[in-house]
């Protein structure tokens, strides 16, 4: 059918294309005819090839008179077939060429909505006998004044079928490339994020070194500092001018105390804890144990830290994994306020309980997170930072820690300010 | 009286243009059958006109009227080409063309070649 349709488009603008190219005063078109073949033994055979979704050709053909008288607008033209250098002779092969390109270029174009991917070849002008592969063609007779002209179309069904096969496989194997695109840019991140992930073990097995070593002559330090203490107390009661050694004493004290919380945080960081039991676990203890090691990168960024935890808030949890979710959020809070510009610059940490659950907040003076990546923030492999700062990992990793605590991270969308909430269950006790 | 050349490698239809301008207000100054003879032509004479086919020999329209547009940022090319050389039309009339006539140029009434005259004169204008 759309051969017919097809063979149609190219006869009906070949009878108005012809008069305008070369005038022919009544131009009668016969009914398109088909054919099992095609052969003829007359002169002259314009034919242009077209392959693409659609493969065929497009094929004008006449007597030698007719072409010449046709071309020449002359009656009187002579009508044996010149040598080939004969000016009429360039002149009806150029003439026919340049008519059959400009039908063809129309009726490809007439039918782009069908075969939107079909190329014409350049016109050919064969002189004498031509047959063509035994396929059907669809054949229309035009009369001239100056004689009888008639048109081919042929379109090579079984060569459009494999044609069109062969874009479906073309098209599905580039669906397949596509998907494999993907996966591979999936493994590329993940290979990525294994080798960061990789680098943290080594650092947190650096840190579990350093810190044990650290804690043996800190142990030393902390029992010399001591004695100090006791002999200097002692010395005051009789010698009063000691007393200014009690000052920075204390302030030694009170520092090597805040270097046994940061070896004790850093030890139990550095420990894997996935295995371990759900145990009751003291809240503010788990976010003392973050802030011995975060508070202070927290204050150098100019940011005001807010804590309001109660002591007594227990969940069933592992304390090393509370630590680690709080520290991830702590960290985005602080990176995503040092990229903006604002006057005040705050993160609050929050906790209330009620009767089922215990909630932290934790909250920071962001304008908060935009509709379009809540979505995703919190699937793997997500991120807003920069390359090479951020794995995408550390929200989803919180989300799967707050999950295996029975309870759930998310974002308070009501919140003007950014804001994460981390809802444990009630222990009960 | 306004100069142009026709570029073409049909002389069908260098012929047929060059007897639609034949008697206008347009004179046909040069002719040529390929993208080579454009540019030879356009710098030779320096038409104010350049009415060129697309799909020729050894340098294509398009690649022509991008040197004599480099040559000569003030010229004057309209395209005539066949419907099938659609994306080639539309490249080139963003690239500087002033106007695009289908094959084959047909001034058979008035009004036709009222619209065909009307669209050189524009060209130029």
């Amino acid at each position: 059918m759309i051969t017919d349709k097809f063979a149609e488009k190219f006869f009906d603008l070949f009878v108005a294309t012809l008069p305008k190219m070369f005038p022919c005063k009544t131009l009668v078109r016969s009914s398109p005819q088909k054919n099992n073949r095609f052969e003829t033994q007359n002169s002259i055979h314009a034919v242009v090839p077209f392959f693409g979704q659609a493969h065929g050709a497009y094929l004008v053909e006449m007597s030698w008179d007719t072409a010449a008288r046709l071309i020449s607008q002359d009656p009187e033209v002579e009508l044996e077939l010149p040598a080939l250098d004969d000016e009429l002779r360039e002149d009806v092969v150029d003439g026919l060429a340049e008519l059959i390109n400009i039908v063809a270029g129309k009726a490809v174009a007439s039918v782009s909505d069908v075969f939107s991917n079909t190329i014409l070849l350049a016109p050919q002008i064969h002189i004498g006998y031509t047959r063509l592969p035994a396929v059907p063609v669809i054949s229309c007779q035009v009369d001239t004044p100056h004689g009888v002209l008639h048109c081919h179309f042929y379109m090579d069904n079984m060569k459009t079928t494999l044609s069109s096969a062969y874009d479906t496989v073309v098209k599905s194997l580039e669906d397949e490339c596509r998907k494999l695109e993907q996966a591979n840019a999936v493994l590329h991140d993940t290979q990525k994020t294994m080798l960061s992930q990789e680098k943290l073990v080594a650092l947190g097995q650096m840190a579990a070194g350093v810190g044990h070593e650290i804690n043996n002559p800190l142990a030393v330090i902390s029992g010399q500092s001591k004695r100090m203490k006791k002999i200097i107390g002692n010395e005051l009661s009789e010698e009063k001018d000691n007393h200014e050694l009690a000052l920075p004493l204390e302030t030694i004290n009170r520092n090597i105390a805040r270097i046994v919380k940061i070896i004790q945080g850093l030890r139990s960081f550095s420990r894997d804890s996935a295995g371990d039991p759900l145990v009751a676990t003291n809240i503010k203890e788990c976010l003392d144990d973050t802030l011995g090691f975060s508070a202070g990168f927290i204050k150098e960024a100019g940011i005001d830290l807010k804590v309001k935890v109660a002591d007594d808030l227990i969940v069933n949890g592992r304390a090393v994994q509370i630590s680690q979710v709080l520290l991830n959020l702590l960290n985005n809070a602080r990176d995503a306020l040092s990229e903006i510009e604002a006057d005040e610059k705050w993160i609050k940490v929050e906790a209330v309980q009620n009767e089922q659950s215990i909630t932290i907040h934790v909250i920071d003076s962001g304008k908060g997170i935009p509709k379009d990546i809540q979505v995703s923030i919190l699937n793997p492999f997500f991120t807003t930072k920069e390359q090479g700062k951020g794995t995408g990992l550390g929200l989803s990793i919180s989300a799967d820690i707050l999950k295996s605590h029975g309870g759930s991270l998310s974002i308070d969308e009501a919140s003007p300010n950014t804001c994460f909430v981390l809802k444990f269950p009630r222990m009960s006790l | 009286m306004p100069k142009l050349i026709i570029v073409d490698d049909s002389r069908t239809i260098r012929k047929l243009l060059k007897k639609i301008i034949e008697g206008s207000d347009f004179e046909v100054v040069g002719e040529g059958s390929d993208g080579n003879e454009a540019i030879a032509l356009f710098k030779e004479l320096g038409p104010d006109l350049v009415l060129s086919d697309l799909t020729m020999p050894n340098k294509s329209g398009q690649d022509a009227m991008k040197e004599i547009l480099d040559y000569d940022p003030n010229a004057r090319v309209i395209i005539i080409s066949s419907l099938s050389d659609k994306n080639i039309i539309d490249n080139c009339l963003k690239l500087g063309a002033k106007g695009y006539i289908e094959k084959p140029p047909v001034v058979e009434t008035d009004e036709e070649r009222e619209a065909f005259f009307t669209q050189l004169r524009s060209a130029i204008s």
